[in-house]
């Protein structure tokens, strides 16, 4: 019986360890009901905007439908004080052509304007495409004159003063950009300017508005994607960026007065800068910068001094880690003087454990660009931590420094994208492509030495959350900053910096999107 | 009105048996004029039985030599006054003096109607001392021996006026006693007039040939009967007026610029400028191509010899049993210039511990290549249809084209630049074409009804057209530095830039109508006028702006496009519809009603002006913004009543008291009412309106003592003090420091004191005036420490005011040999050119010191030879910060360790002029 019992227990020992060796469990399946958003005032009119008795357009207030698809024919409007919501798979197709500002319809938000898209439904702010007005593809991977991602056939998402809200969640923008028109003085610009994909600045005092931008995917712009936003809480999280700026422009550019967080963001072909942060002269602008993937950005600007992956100046601060920078014109730089940029806020800033990875270090020639990891004669310096070949140089008395960029570093420092090789992404021109080749794919290779490589909480040593106690702004916002709603339909849902770089880590979180 | 109706000849003989021993004697005396007993220059005193004579100098002397002994009919003229003769026995060396009366009436107290001599200095001095306000006149013979050329920088040689000069370095604006131009309106023939500016008010006053004025009127204090919206002056260019006989004055003159010796003129064709916007040639839904802007207009060649020409003519007489007066007049200048200028503009960065510091980021070096025709042309007619009863009719016409080409070239001084002769450079050319051209014609009654009462009325219409076609700049940029290419400088190929092209035109239109009811009488021996009167105008503008925003289109494989010449820059329009409806494309109207009241009496030698002045504005204006746009459309109005008070007190018939108090008014332009601008960027930053600009109110207090103590000098001292309310002054806003818009201030004050001194001793003549302000204005300015935004006040004096102004002209004046020459000195002391947004940032002029000289030789009794050079020493205009730099890489054209920083720096050059002229009487 002894014996047999303690077969028994043996045995059941043994499974135990078999069963628990080889152990299992199936996904967890969670579905807690999320709170239905009852449909206030439903836009059942699909043909837009309806115009009053004296032909004015009438305002847009209420739902637009799951389902439908919404034909934008002319200029659209949002009242000051009212809300337009966006279901969950709403298609929204803008019939302009790019060539004027009057055939390129915009929306216009005055009140609070949420699209509220999800990995299964989301939502469509694209050109209703015509023979004349093609959509842009794999057939253009570097053709800025007759690209139709560039053509500017709409006018984006432009927020005047009075804007308290803008949410693009699970969003595609595609084809954005063109002229400003009559309009242009409400929103501090001039008939003739550029207009970015989405733009919102609020007054220096006075409550501030918040622009949530997140798992979206912004493809095509004329100029500047997100652009020149001012004194608005931000949270730009694990979107794409795609085709940005023709022959200029940047895919994120924040101004003075935007306090907030850039990350998980992946940047793809931007004219100039991937992400780009800039206060005024006594105006600070604080953002972290962190998780981000910066690829290809910074060739098609033509003008000398600047940058091309990952800028801060003027004024700016914030930490700034994680990221990834490949094949750029340039890594991140900290700005001490530029013919735009004035000195970056030194103090408020916070950088390192960032990965910069060229495959053309050494000087091309002829109209051929270079690349280089650290831009030399302004703050950047490469810290502890960062992996890239830039040699630091002696400080100078106003804090630049004069370091090199060996040549023979060229093609190291590779974070061992899934699908992606710096060597075969940065011979001949392929270094110029902006449209992001099918299959390629910027998760993390074992071996990467992007992995554990970030600091992130609960990290120790290299991977230890930095503090910067003398810095106080960046004390009192804190990393992630702690400044914008994040709960809900009109919150933001912030992920925290990864143990691993870039927007795509090893363990599946961040950037969800597939190429 | 006081009428002196005396005859007089004064002679007084003095016998000298020094020379008695000689038979020749000497006749010498000096020649006046009545009432005011002032020096008559150029009169002649002549001996008919020698056939020979002299005529007075400055001072009003006369010398005859070498006179046998005998009895002599001495004949003394002068222009205007009536011819006397005396006989007098000559047997020692003997003086006699001559007292002329006046041909006409004594003057009206603040209009001058046109006379005869109503050309000369002496006339235009007497009218000064008779007039009923604080009054300053420059006379046609004046003008005409200065070295200038044009109307306003005649006008820099009166005491309190100094200029706000164009980039060519001509005055362009009157700044008087220290006012902002705004401050100030301009007339012709009285009637005010429309401006080609389409920023401003104010009339731009090198638009008119000084050949063509008889005289300019710088009133400096305000009675009923003017309008109210001068708080510094007014200034009045009367044109020739009809002659009592026939007159004759033409010259022919040509020039040539220094600058033009050294290097050449770079013009483009103004014919290959489209006049039209692609927008306004071929209708609003019109998309324009690249291959509807021109290239010839930015191709910018050598011209070698480029000599200026200089024409005028003005003929005059009088018909009909002198019923009828006619005078013609026209002019032509023809001139080319050529400038340099270093532009860096400041930038202000962040400091720690310390407010912010001042950097230049980019160093413009400018040559400027500037053709100016200016066409002027004056007609005024008058007919007295019976005793008391006459109608004139004036016209003139007025038309500068500039065709200006600026080729710069801007170095970067930050990053990549790493030292002297590394960075990025930038080189740009811009053609620029402007036509402005003002016209009127004025219909005038003058009526007397009943002995001591008169009627006079005015109708006029103006037109003032501003046409600026195709504002053009390309610009491309290289340089010579390191990057990633290579880690040791090497030159950058010209890369072509996104540019732009803009169409501006402006048309004003104004209707108006004067009249004015005297009424003249005594009461117990007190002489008085009461007049009445009142105006209204209707003034109308329009007001188109396109703007073409042109893009550098990449080469087929992507990278850029390299530069070589504007004919192989292969652009986009990205804006092909134009910049359709902006605020800038607009109409606005005002109208303005004035009525007054004045009475005008003497008590004695207590002379006094008394009267109120009611003034109705109503705005409105329409700009082609959506309607959903705020500050679509504005209309203002408002009421000003306006007092004043004019004291002269005769001290006696060598001195006057002068004290006067007048409330004024300020009105804000058109375009500073607009609640956006052009967005165009000048240098710098954007202009812009603002519709909650109030118009400004003012106090203004003169006392002013004239002594006239003989026939040769004068003095005249004077103080002032002007209290502005809601002083409008451009400045920046808040939000940023790229847009300047005008903006109401707070209250300023401004008061100081002014000395003119003549004296003229026989050839020789000085006149010389100064001019002392102070005005101050407090303002709330930015002021940054640690990046930390706070604001701080500044108490400043007002825009574009000097502290101190002065001139003085050294003449020398040989009737006999009929040579004249005048050297003038003007000085400008430091004053604010741009005020800051930012505490400590306002841009400052350097003292301004200019020397120009000029000479004329009369020859066969009808012509003269003449001369001008402009300019004399070259002189610098400067323009500086007070803060030093803090770049660390040495600057261009800075001086190291300075503590001022250079902002601008204008070498115009000198300017010489060489001319024949003919003058019948």
């Amino acid at each position: 019986m002894k014996n047999s019992y303690l077969k028994i227990c043996a045995l059941a020992l043994a499974s135990l360890a078999v069963s628990s060796s080889c152990k299992k469990s199936s996904k967890e399946e969670v579905e807690i009901s999320k709170p239905l958003t009852l449909v206030g005032k439903a836009i059942a009119d699909t043909l837009l905007p309806q115009k009053d008795a004296n032909g004015n357009a009438v305002p847009l207030k209420g739902t637009m439908l799951a389902g439908k698809t919404y034909h934008i024919m002319s200029d659209v409007s949002i009242n000051a004080g009212d809300t337009l919501y966006v279901q969950p798979g709403v298609k929204v197709l803008i019939h302009g052509d790019g060539k004027s500002a009057a055939t390129s319809p915009t929306i216009y938000v005055n009140g609070t304007f949420v699209s509220d898209g999800t990995k299964a439904a989301p939502n469509w702010f694209t050109v209703f495409p015509t023979a004349s007005t093609p959509k842009s593809g794999p057939a253009y991977p570097d053709n800025v004159s007759t690209d139709p991602a560039y053509a500017g056939y709409w006018g984006g998402f432009q927020c005047s003063p009075t804007a308290k809200l803008l949410v693009l969640r699970w969003s595609h923008v595609e084809y954005t950009g063109g002229p400003w028109g009559v309009n242009a003085p409400d929103y501090g610009a001039k008939a003739g300017d550029p207009r970015f994909s989405v733009f919102m600045a609020n007054p220096e005092t006075g409550p501030r508005g918040s622009l949530i931008l997140e798992d979206s995917w912004f493809y095509g712009s004329k100029d500047d994607c997100i652009g020149k936003c001012q004194n608005v809480n931000v949270a730009i999280m694990r979107n794409s960026f795609i085709k940005n700026g023709s022959t200029g422009g940047e895919g994120i550019n924040l101004k003075d007065g935007c306090i907030g967080d850039m990350a998980y963001n992946l940047c793809f072909g931007s004219a100039t800068n991937g992400l780009k942060t800039s206060g005024d002269v006594g105006k600070y602008n604080l953002v972290n910068i962190y998780n981000n993937t910066v690829v290809q950005c910074g060739f098609r600007q033509t003008k000398a001094t600047r940058n091309g992956s990952i800028n801060t100046e003027t004024n700016a601060g914030g930490f700034i880690y994680n990221n990834i920078i490949v094949n750029s014109k340039a890594g991140l730089r900290i700005t001490f003087g530029s013919e735009k940029g004035k000195p970056s806020d030194t103090l408020n800033t916070s950088y390192n454990n960032n990965l910069t990875s060229i495959g053309r270090g050494t000087p091309m020639g002829g109209a051929e660009q270079y690349m280089q990891f650290i831009e030399p004669n302004q703050f950047t310096l490469k810290k502890s931590n960062d992996i890239n070949g830039y040699v630091n140089g002696t400080i100078a008395v106003n804090g630049t420094n004069a370091g090199t960029n060996p040549a023979a570093d060229s093609l190291k420092y590779d974070p061992l994208f899934t699908n992606y090789s710096v060597a075969a992404n940065s011979t001949g021109r392929n270094y110029r492509v902006a449209e992001i080749p099918a299959g390629t794919n910027f998760h993390l290779r074992a071996g990467s030495p992007a992995i554990n490589a970030g600091v992130y909480p609960g990290g120790a040593g290299k991977n230890a959350m930095p503090a910067k106690l003398s810095a106080p702004r960046l004390t009192q916002y804190g990393f992630p900053t702690k400044v914008i709603t994040t709960s809900g339909i009109y919150g933001a849902t912030v992920t925290a910096p990864n143990k691993d770089l870039g927007a795509f880590p090893t363990d599946g979180s961040g950037n969800q999107h597939a190429y | 009105m006081h009428r002196v109706l005396l005859f007089l000849i004064t002679f007084s003989l003095l016998t000298s048996g020094l020379k008695a021993q000689t038979a020749n004697f000497i006749l010498r005396g000096r020649v006046t004029g009545q009432p005011s007993h002032e020096s008559l220059i150029g009169a002649s005193v002549y001996l008919e039985k020698i056939s020979r004579g002299g005529s007075t100098a400055l001072d009003g002397s006369y010398s005859v030599k070498n006179i046998p002994a005998g009895s002599y009919r001495i004949v003394c003229t002068y222009i205007g006054y009536q011819t006397k003769d005396t006989t007098v026995t000559i047997n020692a060396n003997t003086t006699v003096n001559f007292d002329l009366q006046q041909l006409s009436a004594s003057l009206n107290a603040v209009l001058i109607a046109g006379k005869r001599d109503a050309e000369s200095e002496s006339n235009a001095k007497r009218s000064e001392q008779m007039s009923g306000n604080v009054m300053n006149i420059v006379s046609a013979k004046t003008i005409q021996l200065s070295p200038d050329i044009v109307v306003a920088n005649v006008l820099q040689r009166v005491s309190g006026v100094s200029l706000e000069r164009s980039s060519s370095g001509d005055g362009r604006y009157a700044i008087i006693r220290g006012m902002n131009q705004r401050y100030s309106y301009t007339l012709v023939n009285g009637i005010k007039i429309p401006t080609t500016d389409p920023k401003n008010r104010y009339v731009p006053l090198d638009i008119f040939p000084a050949e063509l004025v008889e005289r300019i009127e710088v009133s400096k204090s305000l009675t009923p009967n003017m309008e109210g919206d001068a708080v510094g002056g007014v200034v009045n260019l009367v044109m020739k007026n009809a002659p009592d006989k026939l007159y004759v004055n033409g010259s022919l003159s040509t020039g040539y610029s220094q600058n033009l010796f050294n290097r050449p003129f770079k013009s483009f064709p103004v014919d290959a400028i489209s006049k039209s916007s692609p927008y306004i040639a071929n209708g609003p839904s019109y998309l324009a191509k690249p291959g509807d802007f021109t290239r010839d207009n930015l191709n910018f060649t050598d011209k070698k010899f480029t000599p200026n020409t200089l024409a005028s003519l003005s003929i005059g007489n009088r018909f009909f049993d002198n019923k009828l007066g006619i005078m013609i007049g026209g002019s032509y200048q023809n001139t080319y210039r050529a400038y340099n200028s270093i532009f860096s503009p400041a930038d202000p960065v962040d400091q720690t511990d310390q407010d912010l510091g001042l950097q230049i980021k980019h160093a413009n070096m400018r040559d400027y290549s500037a053709h100016l025709t200016r066409i002027g042309l004056n007609g005024k007619l008058d007919y007295r249809i019976a005793p008391g009863q006459k109608i004139s009719l004036n016209g003139f016409f007025s038309r500068l084209d500039d065709a200006q080409t600026r080729l710069t070239t801007d170095s970067l001084q930050v990053a990549p630049r790493t030292g002297a002769g590394t960075g990025q450079v930038w080189y740009y050319g811009r053609s620029a074409y402007q036509r402005q051209t003002i016209s009127s014609a004025t219909l005038l009654g003058e009526h007397a009804i009943i002995p001591g009462l008169k009627f006079d009325w005015t109708a006029a219409y103006s037109k003032a057209k501003n046409n600026a076609p195709d504002l053009a700049e390309y610009e491309n940029d290289g340089g010579y530095f390191a990057d990633g290419t290579s880690p040791t400088p090497y030159q950058h190929p010209l890369k072509t830039t996104d540019y732009h092209r803009i169409w501006e035109k402006t048309n004003d239109r104004d209707l108006s109508g004067y009249a004015n009811l005297a009424y003249s009488n005594e009461i117990k021996n007190i002489p008085f006028t009461v007049t009445v009167g009142g105006m209204y105008r209707d003034k109308d503008r329009d007001n188109s702006y396109q703007n073409y925003e042109l893009r550098t289109v990449p080469n087929n494989d992507g990278t850029f496009q390299t530069w070589t010449d504007i004919y192989h820059f292969n652009w986009s329009v990205f804006n092909a519809d134009g910049s359709p409806e902006n605020s800038n494309t607009y109409t606005a109207n005002e109208n303005i009603a004035a009525g007054y009241g004045m009475l005008k009496f003497r008590v004695k030698k207590l002379e006094t002006i008394l009267g109120v002045r009611m003034e109705n504005t109503r705005q409105d204006y329409i700009t082609q913004l959506p309607v959903t746009s705020a500050g679509k459309t504005g209309r203002i109005s408002y009421e000003d009543m306006l007092p004043s008070l004019h004291l002269k007190y005769l001290l006696n018939d060598k001195t006057n008291l002068r004290l006067s108090y007048f409330a004024s008014i300020n009105r804000p332009g058109f375009f500073e009412l607009l609640p956006s601008g052009d967005g165009r960027r000048e240098d710098d930053f954007v202009v812009q309106g603002n519709p909650y600009l109030k118009h400004a109110t003012a106090d203004n207090l003169d006392l002013r003592y004239e002594l006239f103590p003989g026939s040769n000098e004068q003095i005249l001292i004077g103080g002032f003090y002007k209290k502005i309310t809601d002083a409008i002054e451009y400045g920046f806003l808040d939000k940023n420091s790229t847009v300047y818009t005008p903006q109401n201030f707070g209250n300023a004050t401004n008061f100081g004191f002014e000395l003119v001194y003549e004296k003229y001793i026989r050839k020789f003549g000085i006149r010389a005036n100064y001019t002392y302000t102070n005005s101050a204005i407090t303002t709330s300015k930015k002021q940054t420490v640690n990046a930390v935004a706070g604001t701080i006040d500044q108490t400043r004096p007002l825009q574009g005011q000097s502290a101190h102004v002065a001139n003085a002209s050294l003449l020398y004046k040989d009737t006999k040999l009929g040579l004249d020459l005048q050297l003038a000195w003007q000085y400008t002391g430091s004053r604010i050119s741009l005020v800051s947004a930012y505490y400590d940032f306002d841009e400052w002029q350097k003292p301004l010191s200019m020397f120009d000289f000029s000479a004329e030789k009369k020859f066969a009794k009808k012509f003269a030879v003449f001369a001008k050079v402009q300019n004399l020493l070259n002189t610098a205009d400067e323009f500086y910060f007070k803060k030093p730099v803090v770049n660390t890489i040495p600057v261009s054209y800075q001086t190291p360790g300075s503590a001022t920083t250079m902002s601008r720096r204008n070498l115009y050059g000198q300017n010489y002029q060489i001319g024949l002229r003919y003058i019948l009487n």
